[in-house]
């Protein structure tokens, strides 16, 4: 799954989230991309009113247990918002546009959310 | 060997080149909606797409070319295709990724 939307502005991230985990749970081989400003769900601290969301990092720190194989981070959209991979959860996969060729090459199914 | 189906303005969006990062040999760039934009030969994105086709195929679709008065403006050798064409390259290519405006 290929997302490349900011966190909060919509809910295209949470939908990117929770249908990665129904697929993983459905025992689906999934790994989650995020490219462009979808790296932002990765900040360490996000503290959205209850009302608002739920912490999206939260949220993708469950994804493992729902059977999500992988969460992959461009390296490019990382550098370009300052973030380093000492911000990111550990359990994130950095690559660069070589892995990125790589890795859209090596899914059967691509879909963009 | 896929499709790349982009369909947002790269004035507007990041969508193609991020694209143009990961295309590959016997890939293929359809342009539609706002996408077709992409393609005006003296816009600022015509140099960009000049290398794209001349190493991939590149078709926009006519119908969002005309709605827009963007015909005889694309860049040289994008192919014009209607719909009967465009599922013609979805079922050669394993696989369609889509780039739209995040």
């Amino acid at each position: 799954m290929l997302c490349r939307s900011a966190p909060y502005g919509s809910s295209r991230v949470r939908d990117a989230l929770d249908l990665a985990m129904a697929l993983g749970a459905f025992e689906q081989a999934v790994s989650l991309l995020l490219m462009d400003d979808a790296v932002l769900m990765l900040l360490p601290d996000q503290d959205p009113s209850p009302a608002v969301s739920k912490s999206l990092l939260k949220v993708s720190g469950a994804l493992e247990t729902f059977g999500v194989s992988a969460v992959l981070a461009d390296a490019d959209a990382l550098a370009k918002r300052g973030l380093a991979a000492t911000d990111l959860p550990e359990d994130v996969t950095v690559l660069g546009t070589a892995e990125l060729a790589e890795t859209f090459a090596r899914h059967r199914l691509v879909l963009s959310v | 060997m896929t499709l790349h189906i982009l369909n947002a303005s790269p004035f507007a969006d990041p969508a193609l080149t991020q694209c143009a990062r990961v295309l590959a040999d016997g890939d293929a760039l359809l342009l539609v909606g706002d996408g077709t934009y992409a393609a005006l030969e003296d816009g600022a994105f015509a140099h960009l797409m000049q290398g794209i086709v001349g190493l991939i195929e590149v078709c926009a679709l006519a119908e969002d070319c005309q709605a827009r008065g963007i015909t005889a403006r694309l860049c040289a050798g994008v192919r014009m295709v209607g719909y009967r064409e465009w599922v013609e390259l979805a079922v050669r290519h394993e696989k369609s990724i889509s780039w739209f405006g995040a």
